[in-house]
């Protein structure tokens, strides 16, 4: 395809690229384990997922897998089998334990961890602000390098959002969704010279989705009286919707963490005139 | 155990606040920084209300985890008084920052002191040794962007080199915190602090020695303190102002919260800690070389910029001389002299900063006549100048003399460190004197110069606080005492305020 193809032709090769690779996605997608449908008896770690502590307690008491003379911690607390896709109102209920210590147990560790990232590309676009950028000649992109970019842009988008809206049930989340949404836009900047993305878009998007993150802290803190407290019921393990305020966290995180990534390509890539006022 | 949950508010405001000003920044330029100001404010009151009208110590949970399962902060008497005083000088900074911060980006730059303010109180607040981390990342981050803000080359040598140096501080201290972590399986500062005695004694003094090296970088401690000099030149005069205003505050405190509740022995007059060296002694001794190397230093400087970042690391050396005395006078002398010396060197800096404004110039052959040119801002200086050389009457006095006082009643080898100690006080003397005698007494016509008003009222507050801890000591000696009461009694001082079921080992 050359630059005097008919503009028609052009968006229908592009139609028809974006629809075979959406139906290879969605395909892939539908292969993907559900909830409850996970063979945990096959995968990682089954005490850990399916934090079924009366097995691994028999496997204590038997010697088979831990040395004989360690025993269970608390013994005031009773050991109730949990298991995916059954179990209810659980302490936490998120299936995956990194996210469950990193959001709910240590959520104040992450909330200054978005805003050290926030700092440093704030620190980034003050340091940049009003330096022109010099820049050489660069050949424009070829045309594939262009529509790629262009159709890849929809499907990284699309992933971005899936990782970190099952940030509680897989391994991944926030930051890992947000910088794979940030890698798309910096596709976009590669595939055409002089590519610049609604700057002040980005800014509105930035500052709502971080202030989301400290308004669902704060809610916590006036209906459960403790700041970054769960006050959603955590529903059942390994659905989409459970884990109380994990997931509602993790949106935050990820619109964050892929405005935040984006703006610092931004800053470095685009000459940024005096923009407000 | 006593929990007041509310005193979150004194870190979500501001990152609420922090997130939400570019927002603000879309209507006014002025808007952004007057949101900063009053935020600041909104912590200056609150930590005033916890301060005078609630009891403490008191504690917050994060997320309903009780401690050590989840977060918590600690507001201690330590915790209280320094929030307090880190909130109220960064407001007056803020006040400073209207009239100073015209040009450039604004915004971002409200941002930034914004978050530094939220995230030194953050730094004293917290009660979990991963979370210190974050917020000194916190602080560390902005502050190295405030001081490479501004139109001049040289900010931007200064914020590299610190840059540098810091990031290297805390990935020590980091380190530190995994070697911990692997022993004892906790990050809570009370559980760590009840089972230090746990640990293999020579991993826990590798990991204190990596601890005390990455804290000591932003304490401004002898081998890791080759950033100050250019970063405190280069920066602009509110920024240095913070960084030895409100920067300087929370490194001690994470210094001396770990050296004295982490690692220190319950009990004994002095306090000392576990593993196979006493950090404190080792602490002592870098405090003493920087003492004496940074007085040295500020006495050849021609740039008065430059000798008030050395006398600023200076007298680190001394805040910490008189923490690592451990007895409950030296860090009583210790607390006091950090309140000193915040208030006094943000004023001198705040001045500098005025006068290279009105077109005085920083250097010291500027400063000649300057009584005559203006009166208010001589005043000022001289009122600094007295408060850090320790005259009586003013800030100053109480806490050296109660230093001196403590270093006298341990004796040993204290002795020889308080001699070393108040020989590089006369150089003090000396470099301060000199610059006072050249504003009274020289006789250079020079045109007056009038001194904005927007600038002079922080710099009249701060130096009317000088007079006032100068005739009334006890304004700060009865928190700086209950707050040596907490640090020296880690046991029932802090772990059984956060744990009151932990056993002591």
């Amino acid at each position: 395809m050359r630059n005097d193809t008919p503009a028609l032709v052009k968006r229908i090769t592009a139609l028809s690229l974006i629809t075979i690779l959406l139906i290879g996605f969605f395909l892939a997608f539908k292969e993907m384990p559900k909830g409850s449908a996970v063979n945990v008896n096959q995968r990682v770690s089954r005490l850990y997922v399916m934090k079924n502590v009366e097995t691994a307690t028999k496997m204590m008491e038997n010697g088979k897998f831990f040395a004989k003379g360690i025993k269970p911690l608390r013994t005031d607390v009773p050991y109730t089998p949990i298991t995916f896709g059954k179990s209810k109102n659980l302490e936490d209920g998120a299936a995956n334990v990194v996210t469950s210590i990193v959001v709910d147990y240590r959520g104040f560790d992450t909330l200054g961890e978005v805003t050290v990232l926030f700092l440093a590309a704030t620190g980034v676009a003050m340091l940049l602000f009003g330096k022109e950028k010099k820049r050489k000649n660069k050949t424009e992109p070829s045309l594939i390098m262009y529509v790629g970019t262009r159709i890849s842009f929809a499907i990284i988008f699309l992933f971005g959002i899936y990782i970190f809206v099952h940030g509680h049930l897989t391994p991944g989340g926030g930051f890992p969704g947000g910088a794979v949404i940030a890698s798309g836009i910096l596709g976009l900047f590669l595939g055409k010279n002089g590519y610049k993305p609604n700057h002040l878009g980005l800014k509105v998007f930035e500052s709502l989705s971080g202030m989301a993150f400290v308004i669902i802290g704060l809610t916590g803190l006036f209906s459960v009286h403790s700041f970054l407290a769960n006050f959603l019921p955590t529903g059942v393990i390994g659905d989409l919707y459970s884990a109380g305020f994990i997931g509602l966290i993790y949106i935050a995180i990820g619109m964050k963490v892929g405005a935040e990534l984006s703006a610092v390509v931004n800053s470095m890539i685009v000459d940024v005139e005096e923009e407000w006022s | 155990m006593n929990i007041f949950n509310n005193a979150a508010l004194l870190i979500g405001v501001p990152l609420l606040f922090a997130f939400s000003i570019p927002l603000f920044g879309l209507i006014s330029k002025e808007l952004a920084k007057w949101v900063t100001l009053l935020t600041i404010g909104f912590n200056a009151s609150f930590s005033f209300y916890i301060l005078f009208a609630h009891k403490y110590p008191t504690m917050v949970v994060m997320g309903n985890w009780l401690p050590p399962f989840g977060e918590n902060l600690y507001i201690g008497p330590v915790a209280a008084f320094l929030v307090f005083v880190i909130s109220m000088i960064g407001l007056l900074i803020a006040i400073y920052n209207l009239w100073a911060i015209k040009k450039g980006d604004v915004i971002r730059f409200s941002v930034l002191f914004l978050m530094f303010t939220a995230g030194a109180s953050g730094i004293v607040l917290t009660g979990d040794i991963f979370n210190l981390f974050i917020f000194m990342e916190i602080t560390g981050i902005s502050s190295y962007a405030l001081a490479a803000f501004g139109p001049e080359r040289r900010a931007l040598g200064g914020a590299f080199k610190f840059l540098v140096v810091s990031s290297i501080g805390s990935t020590l201290y980091l380190m530190g915190v995994t070697l911990i972590y692997t022993q004892l399986g906790t990050l809570n500062i009370a559980e760590i602090a009840a089972r230090i005695n746990q640990t293999t004694p020579g991993l826990l003094t590798f990991a204190g020695i990596l601890i005390i090296s990455g804290l000591a970088v932003e304490a401004e401690l002898f081998p890791f303190n080759g950033w100050v000099p250019d970063t405190y030149t280069g920066a602009i005069n509110g920024v240095s102002a913070s960084l030895s205003g409100i920067a300087a505050i929370s490194a001690v405190y994470a210094l001396f919260r770990i050296a004295m509740t982490v690692f220190g022995k319950s009990g004994g007059a002095y306090v000392s800690t576990y593993g196979k060296i006493d950090l404190m002694a080792l602490i002592a001794l870098l405090a003493t070389a920087t003492v004496i190397i940074g007085e040295l230093s500020a006495l050849s400087q021609k740039n008065v910029k430059k000798m008030l970042a050395y006398s600023s690391m200076a007298q680190m050396g001394l805040i910490a001389v008189g923490f690592s005395i451990g007895n409950k006078l030296g860090v009583y002398g210790g607390i006091f002299q950090l309140v000193n010396h915040s208030i006094a060197k943000s004023m001198l800096f705040l001045i500098v900063g005025v006068l290279v404004a009105v077109g005085v110039g920083e250097n010291i052959d500027d400063f000649k006549g300057l009584w005559k040119r203006n009166p208010f801002l001589t005043l000022t200086f001289s009122i600094g100048a007295f408060s850090m050389l320790g005259f009586p009457l003013f800030g100053g006095f109480w806490s050296k003399f109660s230093i001196v006082a403590a270093s006298v009643q341990r004796g040993g080898w204290y002795d020889f460190i308080i001699g070393l100690v108040l020989f590089a006080s006369v150089v003090e003397a000396f470099y301060y004197l000199r610059i006072v005698a050249y504003m009274f007494a020289s006789d250079v016509e020079l045109p007056k110069v009038k001194t904005p008003i927007t600038p002079a009222i922080p710099i009249f507050i701060l130096a009317v606080s000088i007079v006032a801890i100068g005739i009334f000591p006890q304004i700060v000696g009865t928190f700086s005492a209950q707050a040596a009461g907490e640090l020296t009694h880690k046991m029932s001082g802090y772990i059984l305020h956060v744990i009151p079921s932990i056993a002591a080992h």
